[in-house]
């Protein structure tokens, strides 16, 4: 797509204004606060419904609707036209977008299906640079550069989907680790039913068969709560009435009493003595409690730690696996602390088991209790329940309370249990027994299964939890795994394609010195690996060592070279809103000659607040001076004054037609310095120096003119000393024409008689003024290629000039003769 | 003296809408969904179901990306 005309009315500070670039390259360029970037906001909202710097970050109070249209206009009052030209179809095609209705465009319905495609492509946005955006793709670290490029690929959402997947990943984890904790909690229940040292399927398969050949009924195959009751019938005793299992009751009241017992207390005191006397060390040591809960901090940190690098924390940036690595060194540094952590876990942890058996006991005790009524027993078994329950809370974060262990002088006094504990539990059995009669076998087998399948529900409901939250957490894996190869896959391939370009592309602009260039630009994880070769000595990040302007030019370069990769054949129209800030005359000038060379099927707008930027686009043949744009003196009534599409020959001619020769004259003065300075620049010709820098046409106009020559001359002399007579004869034609136009302008007493030239023309009658405008009008166009339109420049060979040059190249001078070509090579 | 730039060169005559290409965004779920497609755990429902996720721009959304994960989808592997 081609922009052949653009009219905008009424949007963001222009009132109206219609720009015919006709396909061609357009320069818009002014003072900051001119309305250029306005041109830019129009065609965005044009191709996209949208205004990008209306929307975004810190754009709260900012909208389309109300700071779209220039101000004290309504949306129904504001729109953007344009005729465009598609591939393949000769005639133009004409939309318009309101920002009344701004998600919708008008346009021949016969072209809708062709525009979409183009508009679909436009509001990625990678048809728009700006300088701001350039220092991102390199200032930034290199997580944020991959946000940064990743913002112009449009693929911001690349890494949000990646953060989510890792989250859900996270989550899935958690959630499979829990459902373990649930079913090991299980095993220990049924282990304990069981009367088992651990939890093994087959040595409970065959307590259960034990409990059914009481019952005189073949064992089962598999351990599942459905089957432990298989064929078995209710015990009579305990028919149509809730009994108490006396057997039961007697080994739960038992297990309760074997806390007092000297063995079990000893265990226990061993136990929670060295949990109190490793709590009591890192108590005492402020270093070493900091040091552990820096290693549970930092544990927990290392896992969220995003891929590209960043501090999950504050945010702060660094190098993806920098942090990753501190991180485990200071993990590493903190082995002592962390040994200590690991022995208080597991001694906690076995006390928690030991608590959990009684408790498992207590509560079935309780439950007994409670069908005899028997209050006090009930208020002091709920009060050991109580400090048990709390103690295995403690157990399962000691770290968290430490003083609370060490205080209580060890768990030993929490199993102790309430003062007299065994007394009631005493009364309690003497109770049960005065109440229930003995239990039978069966009931105690019976009552056992029915408890086991409780307990097996229980499990397998657990396991069926851990099977789920197992498929849950590979799929969460998977999905992540595949959707990180997948963006390696897709972004390595884009940065390699695109990486060969943008070096040519820089070695283009830099050819002087920097003709060796080279870069690595491949995606790290998330982060994107840019370095960047600083003349030999190795690669460097691309704003460690080059300057400013070199980043300027890299930043253009790789936007140049993915913009060509993401919207070619498409999308045409590439736009440059003010980017060549830090970038110096010369390096521009490269820039012009790129931009004609190396891309002259794309369509350029550009805006800039340089004049001189403007100018050399003009004189190296990017743009023609009918494209040129010049906005001045914006107001708020009439948006900005538009010099639009004169040249300078254009100008001096209008003021001639009027008989305004002063005004002629001083203009044909100033644009014949400007041209002047950038043909010697171009030619490389002596000026002679002047600190102020600020040169007189006198003082230019000869050398370049005297270079011109010069470089004629030797290339006539290359070409004999080749034997390329054509090439002779054919130079030989243009020295002729050169040499008249030079008398005409009488250019050599510019050197001496400026002043007195000067003043003549301001006192010249129109007739006498028109043949000295008529002989510079040649002499300019002596400095131009008659194909292309751009200016000759000189081609450099180390330090030697070797070529006089066109940018189309069908103007080429060779300069070298063959012994100084062979030692050039 | 100074020649008219010429103007850019014409394109090839298209008969059909040019197709814009994939964004990369798409593209890396394009390669995302064929992966997965190797994978036992992810029957077609479930494809297309993380498909549609990112047509709609959930595939951001924990919420969203955590029920698929956990539909019952058919096949061996899916959940009970």
């Amino acid at each position: 797509m081609r922009l052949l005309e653009l009219e905008i009315q009424n949007v963001r500070g222009i009132r109206n204004i219609c720009l015919k670039p006709d396909g061609r390259n357009l320069v818009v360029w002014g003072p900051n606060g001119s309305g250029k970037s306005a041109i830019v906001d129009a065609l965005d909202f044009l191709l996209t419904g949208t205004i990008t710097r209306l929307s975004g970050k810190g754009t709260g109070n900012i909208s389309l609707r109300r700071h779209g249209p220039h101000i004290d206009f309504q949306p129904e009052q504001a729109w953007v036209k344009a005729k465009i030209q598609l591939n393949g179809i000769d005639a133009p095609i004409e939309i318009v977008r309101h920002m009344d209705h701004p998600t919708e465009y008008e346009c021949q319905e016969a072209y809708r299906s062709r525009l979409d495609p183009i508009f679909k492509l436009a509001k990625r946005g990678q048809h728009v640079l700006t300088r701001r955006e350039i220092l991102k793709y390199i200032t930034s670290e290199g997580g944020t550069r991959a946000d940064e490029i990743q913002s112009l690929l449009d693929i911001g959402e690349v890494e949000e989907i990646r953060k989510n997947l890792v989250k859900v990943h996270n989550d899935c984890k958690r959630s499979l680790d829990n459902a373990n904790t649930n079913l090991r909690q299980a095993e220990n229940t049924i282990r304990t039913t069981a009367q088992l040292g651990s939890f093994q399927e087959n040595a409970i398969l065959a307590f259960v068969n034990q409990q059914r050949s009481i019952f005189k009924q073949s064992p089962i195959q598999r351990l599942h709560s459905s089957e432990l009751k298989k064929d078995l019938q209710l015990p009579v005793a305990v028919q149509g009435k809730q009994a108490v299992n006396t057997t039961l009751f007697e080994r739960d009241v038992n297990t309760l009493n074997a806390v007092f017992s000297e063995g079990s207390r000893q265990h226990l005191s061993q136990l929670s003595s060295r949990l109190v006397e490793r709590m009591s060390h890192i108590l005492r040591d402020p270093k070493l409690l900091k040091d552990i809960l820096k290693v549970d901090f930092l544990t927990t940190g290392l896992t969220l730690i995003p891929e590209e690098g960043s501090c999950p924390f504050c945010e702060t940036q660094f190098k993806p696996g920098d942090l990753q690595q501190e991180v485990q060194l200071r993990l590493s540094a903190a082995e002592t602390a962390a040994r200590i952590k690991q022995e208080v876990d597991t001694i906690a942890g076995q006390i928690s088991e030991e608590l959990g058996t009684t408790l498992s006991s207590l509560k079935q005790v309780l439950a007994v209790a409670n069908m005899v009524n028997s209050e006090a027993a009930i208020q002091k078994l709920k009060e050991w329940e109580a400090d048990i329950s709390i103690a295995i809370r403690v157990c399962g974060n000691p770290l968290g309370q430490p003083s609370v262990i060490r205080d209580s002088q060890g768990l030993i006094e929490i199993q102790k249990a309430p003062q007299d504990i065994q007394h009631f539990l005493n009364d309690l059995q003497t109770e049960v027994k005065k109440k229930y009669p003995e239990s039978t076998p069966e009931q105690t087998a019976w009552d056992l299964l029915t408890r086991l399948e409780e307990n097996l529900k229980a499990y397998e409901a657990a396991k069926i939890e851990v099977e789920k939250s197992d498929l849950y957490h590979r799929r969460a894996s998977i999905l992540l795994e595949q959707y990180q190869i997948a963006r390696d896959h897709v972004l390595g391939n884009l940065y390699a394609e695109i990486r060969d370009r943008f070096i040519n592309l820089y070695r283009s602009l830099h050819e002087e010195d920097e003709k060796k260039f080279d870069a690595t630009l491949e995606p790290d994880g998330a982060a994107l690996n840019f370095e960047v070769d600083f003349y030999g000595r190795g690669k460097h990040p691309p704003h460690a060592l080059h300057s400013e302007g070199h980043q300027d030019s890299m930043g253009l370069c790789l936007y140049l070279a993915l913009a060509e990769r993401l919207t070619g054949g498409i999308l045409d129209l590439l736009i440059l809103d003010d980017v060549v800030m830090s970038v110096d005359a010369d390096h521009r000038r490269q820039l012009c000659r790129l931009l004609a060379k190396a891309f002259p099927h794309r369509q350029f707008l550009i805006t800039t607040h340089d004049r001189t930027w403007a100018n050399q686009l003009r004189t190296e043949g990017v743009v023609r001076s009918k494209e040129a744009i010049e906005f001045f003196n914006w107001n708020l009534e009439t948006g900005p004054k538009v010099n639009c599409g004169k040249d300078l020959w254009s100008r001096i001619d209008d003021n001639m037609a009027d008989g305004n020769i002063a005004e002629a004259a001083a203009l044909l003065r100033r644009g014949s310095e400007e041209f002047f300075a950038q043909a010697c620049e171009s030619l490389r010709a002596p000026v002679v120096f002047k600190q102020s820098g600020r040169f007189e046409l006198g003082e230019l106009l000869p050398p370049a003119m005297g270079q011109l020559k010069s470089h004629l001359k030797t290339a006539k002399s290359a070409a004999n000393s080749w034997n390329r007579r054509d090439v002779v004869e054919s130079l030989e034609v243009i020295d002729s024409t050169i040499s008249q136009v030079f008398t005409r302008t009488n250019a050599e007493q510019w050197a001496v008689n400026a002043n007195v030239h000067y003043n003549e023309w301001a006192n010249f009658s129109r007739d006498d003024f028109q043949p000295v405008v008529d002989a510079f009008r040649d002499l300019f166009g002596l400095f131009f290629c008659p194909n292309c339109g751009g200016m000759y420049h000189v081609a450099m060979e180390g330090a030697t000039i070797s070529s006089v040059q066109c940018n189309c190249g069908m103007v080429h001078w060779n300069l070298l003769n063959p012994k100084t070509a062979s030692q050039k090579a | 003296m100074k020649a008219d730039l010429p103007k850019p060169a014409e394109g090839k005559i298209l008969s059909e809408p040019q197709s814009v290409e994939p964004s990369i965004q798409e593209q890396i779920i394009s390669e995302m969904l064929a992966g997965l497609n190797e994978k036992p755990e992810f029957p077609p429902d479930l494809l297309v179901q993380i498909k549609k996720l990112s047509d709609r721009s959930q595939l951001q959304k924990a919420a969203e990306v955590t029920k698929v994960i956990k539909s019952p989808a058919g096949g061996p592997h899916a959940a009970a």
